[in-house]
């Protein structure tokens, strides 16, 4: 290693430590120097995630998110060339650091899900038109082996909590309410409607469904999941009704079918 | 041999999120607006859309924060082909970043951090600096850094290691007048003889911007030009003759019109009249 690379490793280290160890040899002047720039490490972080989490701060109150946030980029230093990455695995720092509040670890989910769709790549969504002009001479095995490409930076994952309503509560400051814990998870899928991130919930089912859709897997691979869980004429159903939301919402980019 | 970067004697400001509309929707008087390159390095979306947007109306030059020339372990590969095709879709002036580092192989501090002025670190600087032309295809400017520390193995002026990065590369320079303040101060150098040390032929763009004053000055570019940057600004065009300038503002974002107002400042300094705005 060469004395730069080493000196910058041990610049490094003395940065992301949690606590201010001078360097070896150090001068005061050169320690004063380096406790600046301590500083603006930690103060960038953290007001990056700041802006990417604004609701979950809010949530949680502005001091206790500034510690978690400190806590967060202690045990996640960041390693990419962009900030737009420091965010990655806040929602699970959260869920550790509230394992009794799951909803604080939700709401991060969605906004750092938000944040990712914001920059994604554009895409015209298929319309209802194009979808049926796509599918109208399909048969039955067109339809088990339907692909679907998705919308870049859509994301999905359950939810214990109305968010929905804890989101409009952070918009409004109101954030002295339980956390309106739901009886049963719901799916929340997160995209981009245009230029604008946002996020819809419905029913359990479509948030591994589309997760196994966005990865590749066929119609009919999630035909056979609902049968698993109700009848199959109410699978059937289900599945249309939950192929024309993804439409409806702007989902779906592109249809192919391609053999299981 | 990289292609040359003409000389550009306009005024301008950095494109803040605040300004969007702004420049959209009315005429500023200015000849170019610079842009945070890393904020657009982006799939699609909003930010990129507003670019394309503002280039059909403005010149526009990129002036990145990560590259890490200063780096011993290197460039990021994924970074340059980012920054590339940014270019090639916005068509900029001219790229800019800093002399500094802001990364190791493990990991990102996201800050500029000094490197220490050692042959050794010139050498890397300047190996960078090759590579990262050449993927680019084309000459960049590199800014002096402000800084609060040097470093006990320090073989050479600040002045001295720019001179010799600026040969060696061909690459040309964003003098910061606000960092060679900062950094006088914080060091004990004198500004003057920085101003005169430098390859003025290689200056092409001036930064202005406000810095926190104490024992050690911070330069935060939250606040108003200082007095005693502006008569350095002056000192500096007594050497460089008309150069690009602008204002840098990263904090406490005003009106548009008061950056505005400090850009007719310098466009005063610099012996040329304000534009009008054209709406």
């Amino acid at each position: 290693m060469t004395s730069l690379a080493e000196r910058q490793f041990q610049f490094m280290a003395s940065l992301l430590a949690e606590d201010g160890d001078p360097l070896e040899a150090s001068s005061s002047k050169f320690d004063a120097g380096l406790g600046i720039y301590r500083n603006n490490y930690r103060t960038t972080l953290i007001e990056a995630l700041s802006d990417t989490f604004k609701r979950t701060a809010r949530w949680i109150g502005e001091e206790v998110f500034h510690q978690a946030a400190a806590h967060h980029v202690i045990i996640n230093p960041p390693c990419g060339w962009t900030l737009d990455d420091v965010g990655a695995g806040f929602d699970r720092t959260l869920a550790e650091l509230f394992a009794k509040d799951p909803e604080v670890s939700e709401l991060a989910w969605i906004e750092w899900s938000m944040h990712r769709a914001f920059g994604a790549a554009n895409a015209e969504p298929y319309t209802t038109g194009d979808f049926a002009d796509s599918t109208a001479a399909f048969s039955d095995k067109d339809w088990g082996a339907l692909c679907l490409d998705f919308i870049p930076g859509i994301s999905t994952s359950l939810v214990h909590h109305d968010v929905a309503a804890i989101w409009h509560a952070c918009d409004s400051d109101d954030v002295s309410c339980p956390p309106y814990s739901l009886n049963e998870p719901m799916a929340c899928h997160v995209y981009r409607d245009g230029e604008q991130p946002t996020f819809i919930t419905a029913p359990a089912f479509e948030s591994p469904a589309l997760n196994a859709m966005v990865g590749g897997a066929h119609f009919g691979d999630v035909l056979d999941l609902l049968f698993k869980l109700r009848p199959h004429e109410s699978a059937v159903a289900d599945a249309g009704a939950m192929l024309g939301r993804w439409l409806n919402n702007g989902f779906i980019v592109a249809v192919r079918t391609q053999a299981p | 041999m990289k292609p040359e970067i003409s000389a550009h004697a306009g005024f301008g400001i950095g494109l803040r999120t605040d300004h969007y509309s702004d420049f959209i929707e009315h005429g500023v008087p200015v000849d170019f607006v610079e842009v945070i390159s890393e904020n657009f390095m982006l799939e699609g979306g909003r930010p990129l859309r507003i670019l394309e947007q503002v280039r059909t109306k403005y010149d526009v030059i990129l002036h990145g924060v990560s590259m890490s020339v200063g780096s011993a372990c290197g460039l990021d590969e994924a970074y340059l082909v980012r920054l590339k095709n940014l270019a090639e879709r916005i068509e900029p002036l001219w790229i800019s970043d800093h002399l500094c580092w802001t990364r190791t192989s493990a990991h990102n501090s996201h800050d500029l951090l000094p490197l220490p002025l050692t042959s050794e670190a010139l050498d890397m600087v300047c190996r960078n600096i090759d590579h990262a032309q050449n993927i680019l295809g084309r000459a960049m400017l590199f800014e002096n850094p402000s800084s609060y520390l040097t470093f006990p193995e320090d073989e050479m002026t600040e002045w001295e290691f720019i001179t010799a990065m600026a040969r060696r590369t061909g690459c040309f320079l964003l003098l910061d007048i606000n960092n060679i303040y900062v950094s006088a101060h914080n060091h004990g150098f004198a500004a003057k003889e920085y101003l005169a040390g430098i390859p003025h032929e290689q200056v092409r763009q001036i930064h202005l911007a406000g810095h926190t004053p104490g024992p050690i000055i911070i330069d935060t570019h939250d606040r108003a030009v200082a007095d005693g940057v502006w008569s350095l600004y002056k000192e500096a065009l007594h050497f460089l003759g008309p150069v690009a300038t602008m204002i840098e503002r990263d904090g406490n974002i005003p009106p548009l019109a008061e950056l505005l107002d400090e850009l007719d400042i310098a466009r005063s300094l610099a012996g040329c009249e304000s534009l009008q705005a054209v709406s």
